[in-house]
């Protein structure tokens, strides 16, 4: 054990007996995150307010043990997980909206909030959070914003980062500090508020969030399309973006992902499928409507052989049913699978999806992909079968070609998940050595004794 | 194999966003994922057992919230199951709770003891109180035990000259002490004109043996229920309790050699909204109705009572009026403090339905919501549905 009596009887004067505990009942339920990797902590921290916190930091600083902040645990590239053991600071008691102010359209919020719990209150004061990544009913803000979250919305209402405007963290020395302003414009000195969103929970732990909020659009159009071949369906993602639409969400499905909802749910889909379109047009009513005609108009000059436009709420559910079941039904078709969450120019989204064909063929593994065509994010899934042997070396094989593949065609690692330490290897791939250097300074300056969340981002070679 | 099926757990923590109980102690111990990965490591050798290990697998409710979320396919109520069918067998029972589940094979002495407990812990403050020190930990209001049990009552058959001949399954809560619902359930029978065999050698169910982990015990029980009902010559088996429902329907298939019984089991709701022509007249009443998480979610049975409701009252949709109350069987027992928060929000949903009546299908439902809303000084009451349908054929409200 890394922490000492005499240290754990000063961490739990901080935070009271109840919210401290070394026992492995509680040392499992955190040791893990949705990459189903586990490292056992020493003990596990309840923490309530950014005064614990602080405290918590200068006593890890000191002995140099090791915390790992947390939320929900729900990350997909190890963010949470606690490598070298030592203190997993679990932050889901700082759970309360601390204020929804419709005036200057700006909410304050602690970490351990859920987004689905802030979204819904936002929308009761007739306003809009828009980041909403697939995991909004369980994930938390703190996280959201420690992996710069994306989701469906991206293309027209950007990530996370374009909405967190000031922070109050805890620094991995203790000091609180607050950056930003809650103005919507500020420009003093560095912006240390965007320096922090994204960071994976490696330079300061995050107590209050302040995002900006806007009024939600008056009218929402969904429309469903299936095409014959995956190019006709990336040449209408671009045709919609020459015509200048830009819908609130563009998503795009591979046949093999439908071929898995259809086994999955028996869904009835069209035959000869090769890719579906999944579009939603948001905005004043009138030029919503018009702007659905002239995407529908698109789709059609672009071989599309069936296309539906839903005209009830009911009629979007299901319209959107097939897109939410691919997680699950990909999960039954094959016993494993490697998610990575690439992102190209939207430009090269079609040379991209050929050259993960490609690669699928040469190591022959069924890739199925999905995701936000419209901001060139896809989320590419090895299908897997772990039990046989050489399989996942062989996967990693191809995911670092897709990666070299993404890095020459002007594109990014991660879109949404983050580095974590399970793409850290791969990070060089993208981020040049003297910016590596910068980002490994920056690191050593918030954090001199890399006590927080260590072993994450960087790799250690 | 039990280990495989944890292995599909991929740990995204879906299941924290659905879990009535996580949702009240926000701790990840008390998850469906985490009480998934406290069997794993047990299994892996990693982990052993501990009080706290004992009340984090005995706390869940198995209410399948989760299960129906999971993308993987992982059924933790299942793996909570099997964890508890390993404790039975590797730790003792504590006395109290042996004592109780070895009551449930004597049914007479089972009755006299619950008259006793209930008169020894009489508490007198001026409202007619009971209380069953192994329901409730605090001051409960109980509805009173009957002194003659509902098996007792009535005769083995009940001839209404009708062409539909089903069986009925009373369970203990309503054998003892929720009694006017099995009333109304006869009632309603013989006057649909379907004949009713309520044979006396019925007893319970075994869902507190089996939940508690005492697989044998629950296959005793089972033996004898499966034997008392001949299910080749009914048309149905009805169950008035979820619980005892969900038990028959799905754990007898595998706690007994006949499936041919679990094939006709039917809540009452279900049975007379979909196998019975009914004419009733519209009470001048509003009624809001309650989801038992056994009946919506174990037996997915959640329009057939709203369709009951609506032809015969005004019917009123409370919010969240799928989301569990809070008793949860072993939960009010284990754990009030968690029962009481997690019933706080249902009380405040009744209250803002504004209905003159509550309507559930559940005798624990029943006894717990009607506890609440006396606690919070509402004068309302919680009735069975079949007491609510009752009423119309009787046109007595």
């Amino acid at each position: 054990m890394q922490i000492d009596k005499e240290t754990y009887k000063k961490l739990e004067n901080i935070v009271g007996k109840q919210f401290i505990s070394s026992a492995d009942i509680d040392r499992v339920c955190h040791s893990y995150d949705a990459t189903k990797q586990r490292h056992l902590p020493d003990v596990v921290i309840r923490p309530n307010s950014a005064q614990e916190i602080s405290e918590v930091m200068k006593i890890a600083n000191e002995y140099r043990i090791p915390v790992y902040p947390r939320g929900a645990a729900s990350g997909l590239t190890g963010g949470a997980v606690p490598l070298y053991g030592g203190i997993a600071l679990d932050l889901t008691r700082l759970n309360k909206i601390i204020e929804i102010d419709e005036a200057n359209l700006m909410a304050t919020v602690e970490p351990g909030v859920i987004i689905a719990d802030f979204q819904n209150e936002v929308e009761k004061h007739g306003l809009l959070y828009p980041p909403d990544p697939a995991s909004n009913k369980f994930a938390t803000m703190g996280g959201s914003v420690a992996e710069c979250s994306g989701g469906l919305r991206g293309m027209k209402y950007g990530v996370t980062k374009d909405y967190v405007t000031a922070l109050e963290v805890v620094l991995p020395t203790g000091e609180i500090i607050h950056t930003g302003s809650i103005t919507l414009k500020s420009v003093t000195g560095y912006d240390l508020t965007k320096l922090f969103v994204g960071s994976e929970g490696t330079l300061g732990i995050f107590t209050k969030i302040v995002v900006k909020l806007i009024p939600p659009p008056e009218r929402i159009e969904t429309i469903r399309a299936y095409f014959g071949s995956i190019k006709d369906s990336t040449d209408t993602v671009s045709s919609i973006i020459a015509n200048k639409i830009v819908p609130r969400a563009l998503e795009f499905v591979d046949e093999a992902c439908i071929k898995a909802v259809s086994v999955y749910t028996g869904f009835n889909v069209p035959n000869g499928t090769k890719a579906m379109l999944l579009i939603e047009l948001d905005g004043p009513s009138d030029s919503v409507k018009k702007d659905a005609e002239r995407v529908m108009q698109i789709i059609k000059s672009h071989n599309a052989f069936e296309i539906e436009k839903a005209e009830t709420e009911q009629e979007k559910d299901s319209l959107w049913a097939i897109r939410r079941s691919i997680s699950p039904a990909l999960y039954a078709i094959s016993s494993g699978k490697v998610n990575e969450d690439i992102c190209v120019p939207r430009s090269r989204l079609t040379e991209m999806l050929e050259k993960i064909a490609e690669i699928g063929k040469k190591y022959s593994f069924t890739i199925a992909n999905f995701g936000h065509a419209g901001d060139g994010n896809i989320h590419v899934n090895i299908l897997t079968e772990p039990s046989v042997p050489g399989e996942l070396e062989r996967a990693e094989k191809a995911v670092e070609e897709i990666f070299q593949s993404v890095v020459q065609l002007g594109g990014t690692l991660s879109g949404e998940h983050g580095i974590g330490n399970t793409k850290s290897k791969y990070l060089k791939y993208e981020v040049g050595p003297v910016e590596m250097k910068l980002m490994r300074e920056i690191k050593k300056l918030f954090d001199p004794n890399n006590i927080l969340n260590p072993g994450k981002i960087f790799y250690a070679d | 194999m039990l280990i495989d099926e944890i292995k599909d757990c991929s740990k995204c923590g879906i299941c924290r966003a659905v879990c009535p109980i996580f949702f009240i102690v926000n701790d990840e111990v008390m998850s469906p994922r985490g009480r998934v990965s406290l069997v794993e490591a047990m299994l892996e050798g990693n982990l052993s057992i501990s009080d706290r290990y004992i009340d984090t697998i005995r706390t869940c409710i198995k209410c399948t919230r989760c299960a129906d979320v999971c993308p993987s396919g992982v059924r933790p109520e299942k793996i909570v199951q099997s964890a508890r069918e390993m404790l039975f067998e590797t730790i003792e029972t504590p006395d109290d709770i042996k004592e109780a589940l070895r009551l449930t094979f004597n049914p007479k002495r089972f009755h006299e003891w619950l008259i006793n407990k209930n008169n020894e812990n009489k508490i007198d403050n001026g409202i007619p109180l009971w209380q069953l020190p192994l329901i409730f930990h605090g001051n409960a209001y109980l509805p009173n035990l009957s002194e003659k049990a509902v098996l007792e009552k009535y005769p083995e058959y009940i001839n209404s000259n009708g062409k539909k001949k089903v069986g009925l399954f009373i369970g203990c809560s309503v054998n003892y002490s929720n009694t006017t619902i099995a009333d109304s359930a006869i009632d309603v029978l013989e006057k649909l004109g379907i004949d009713i065999s309520i044979p006396k050698d019925q007893t319970c169910c075994g869902a507190p043996l089996l939940f508690y982990g005492d697989i044998e015990g629950a296959k005793t029980l089972a033996n004898i229920n499966v034997k008392a009902f001949k299910c080749d010559d009914l048309d149905a088996i009805l169950t008035l309790c979820p619980a005892c429902g969900i038990t028959l329907k799905q754990d007898y298939e595998r706690l007994t050699d006949n499936s041919n019984f679990t094939l006709k089991i039917y809540d009452i709701s279900e049975y007379i909204a979909k196998c019975t022509d009914y004419n009733t007249k519209k009470l001048d009443i509003s009624v809001t109705y309650h989801d038992p998480c056994y009946l919506r979610l174990g037996q997915k049975v959640s329009a057939e009572p709203r369709q009951i409701l609506k032809d015969v009252a005004k019917y009123i949709e409370m919010k969240d009026a799928n989301k569990c109350c809070g008793y949860g069987g072993t939960l009010a027992l284990f754990h009030p403090e968690i029962s009481q928060k997690i019933g706080e929000s249902k009380v405040k949903n009744i209250i803002n339905s504004g209905a003159d009546f509550i309507a559930t299908g559940c005798p624990g439902c029943i006894l717990f919501i009607n506890d609440m809303l006396k606690k919070s000084g509402i004068n309302k009451n919680v009735l069975h549905t079949i007491q609510i349908f009752q009423r119309s054929l009787d046109h007595s409200i």
